[in-house]
């Protein structure tokens, strides 16, 4: 429901619970805070959140160590430096003033965002959006050009920590996405890449390819058949859920050379118009190479994430970061593209201590 | 269950397969897609079910190829059959 500009069901404000990225060097740890808007989880809606495996292991949950970003011990120079704005990478090319020409573009665009929000309870602003005025007013939204921007210093971080997946599925057909490190052995994921309802389930193999730059592999690939999701999504197939982890092999601690990223569960305020990087591996551009681009957080819902940011085939599983305090934290994982908006899903709490219990189970 | 895009790409002077076509969808009005490519095999063969009913563009790049775009009109549960020539 919305009330002055705000939508009330998802306003709770707080405190932010973040884990960090690895730089090699940079090893501070961020206090530990929460936001609870999850909190009153029905004992279904809690179930959806309990991991399962591709191997069937049984789950030692221990959510109570901080984690730490960690840039890798590659040398070299971090070509993502801090913006202005702080948020941000720094990418040579782009306009930043985009971003600001987005509030304006966002003022022509609430009907719409009714609309996104109505996909999560509200049936007669659905019923809108798809009668014949509703289509009309959607093809009159103009997108904007595509002003994504190829990421070619790929061996720096945090591009390094960026994954090509390529997917092997139980059905045999092939696909491509994108992952991101967490941790030595730990890349996560969209759901719909490890999981695959009707193409087999769970997937038979991922080679996982970090900095990919087309065809060369400056690290190498590590093949593995060892995944996680929760129920929610293997079971129940909610969007909301769609999540996952791919752990590589013991003798493939890619994160350790690499590095990889913190992340966070930030409440609806800290997210709401935030400005946030996605970088992954597009389908429609050059085989193999990465693609960058930003725009602001322009809805929040309680587990997900909308923005304007350009993205295509092949990038499910990128990583939605941010930049505080000179490190990268992720606060969503994409996985859709849609007409209202792009969208990833919102790391929540539960969210958050199923990759904590990835991260930490498999170093 | 959801409908089906069953394709083989090919060759348009020789005929051959393509391997390796990298396969993107896009999709018109209010559906969401899942940001997910797929990649044809060795006969140049790709498999797409549960989608949305919906228009749907087909985008088609290969690594020696003109990129190729086709658009094709997916009902409820059905199974669509296409053939795509690259040049």
């Amino acid at each position: 429901m919305k009330k002055n500009g705000i939508y009330e069901d998802q306003i709770t404000d707080e405190t932010t619970i973040i884990e960090e990225a690895f730089e090699g060097s940079g090893d501070t740890i961020e206090s530990e805070e929460f936001d609870d808007t999850l909190g009153e989880e029905t004992e279904e809606s809690a179930n959806d959140y309990l991991e399962v495996s591709s191997e069937n292991s049984g789950s030692d949950q221990d959510f109570e160590d901080l984690e730490t970003p960690f840039e890798g011990n590659e040398s070299g120079t971090t070509e993502g430096s801090q913006t202005e704005e702080g948020t941000l990478e720094k990418v040579s090319g782009y306009d930043y003033s985009v971003l600001e020409e987005q509030e304006s573009e966002e003022e022509n665009e609430e009907h719409l965002l009714d609309a996104y929000y109505a996909e999560f309870g509200d049936p007669t602003a659905a019923m809108l959006m798809r009668s014949e005025s509703g289509k009309k007013m959607m093809q009159e939204v103009v997108i904007g050009k595509d002003d994504r921007k190829q990421i070619k210093g790929t061996t720096q971080y945090p591009w390094r920590a960026i994954c090509s997946l390529r997917i092997k599925a139980k059905d045999g057909t092939n696909w491509i996405g994108t992952g991101f490190l967490i941790g030595p052995r730990t890349v996560i994921t969209a759901g719909h890449v490890v999981y695959m309802h009707k193409h087999g389930g769970w997937a038979k193999s991922i080679e996982v390819i970090p900095g990919r730059n087309g065809a060369k592999k400056p690290y190498g690939s590590c093949k593995t058949s060892h995944f996680h999701s929760v129920k929610g999504w293997t079971k129940s197939k909610k969007r909301s859920h769609d999540y996952g982890a791919i752990i590589l092999p013991k003798n493939c601690k890619y994160g350790n050379k690499v590095g990889y990223f913190g992340y966070g569960n930030y409440g609806f305020f800290d997210l709401l118009g935030l400005k946030v990087n996605l970088s992954g591996y597009p389908g429609d551009k050059p085989a193999g190479t990465q693609w960058w681009h930003a725009r602001k957080i322009k809805a929040v819902t309680s587990r997900t994430l909308v923005y304007n940011i350009d993205t295509a085939g092949g990038q499910s599983g990128s990583p939605v970061w941010r930049i505080k305090n000179g490190k990268r934290y992720a606060v969503g994982i994409h996985t859709n593209g849609y007409s209202l908006g792009n969208s990833a899903t919102r790391i929540t709490k539960p969210v958050f201590k199923n990759l904590k219990n990835w991260k930490n189970k498999y170093k | 269950m959801g409908a089906t895009i069953r394709g083989k790409i090919v060759d348009q002077k020789s005929k051959k397969p393509v391997k390796e076509a990298v396969i993107t969808l896009t999709i018109t009005g209010m559906t969401r897609l899942v940001d997910i490519a797929q990649v044809t095999d060795d006969f140049g063969a790709f498999l797409w079910k549960d989608l949305e009913p919906g228009e749907y563009d087909i985008l088609i790049m290969a690594g020696g190829y003109t990129n190729r775009k086709i658009s094709i009109l997916l009902n409820t549960n059905e199974e669509q059959e296409v053939f795509i020539e690259l040049f």
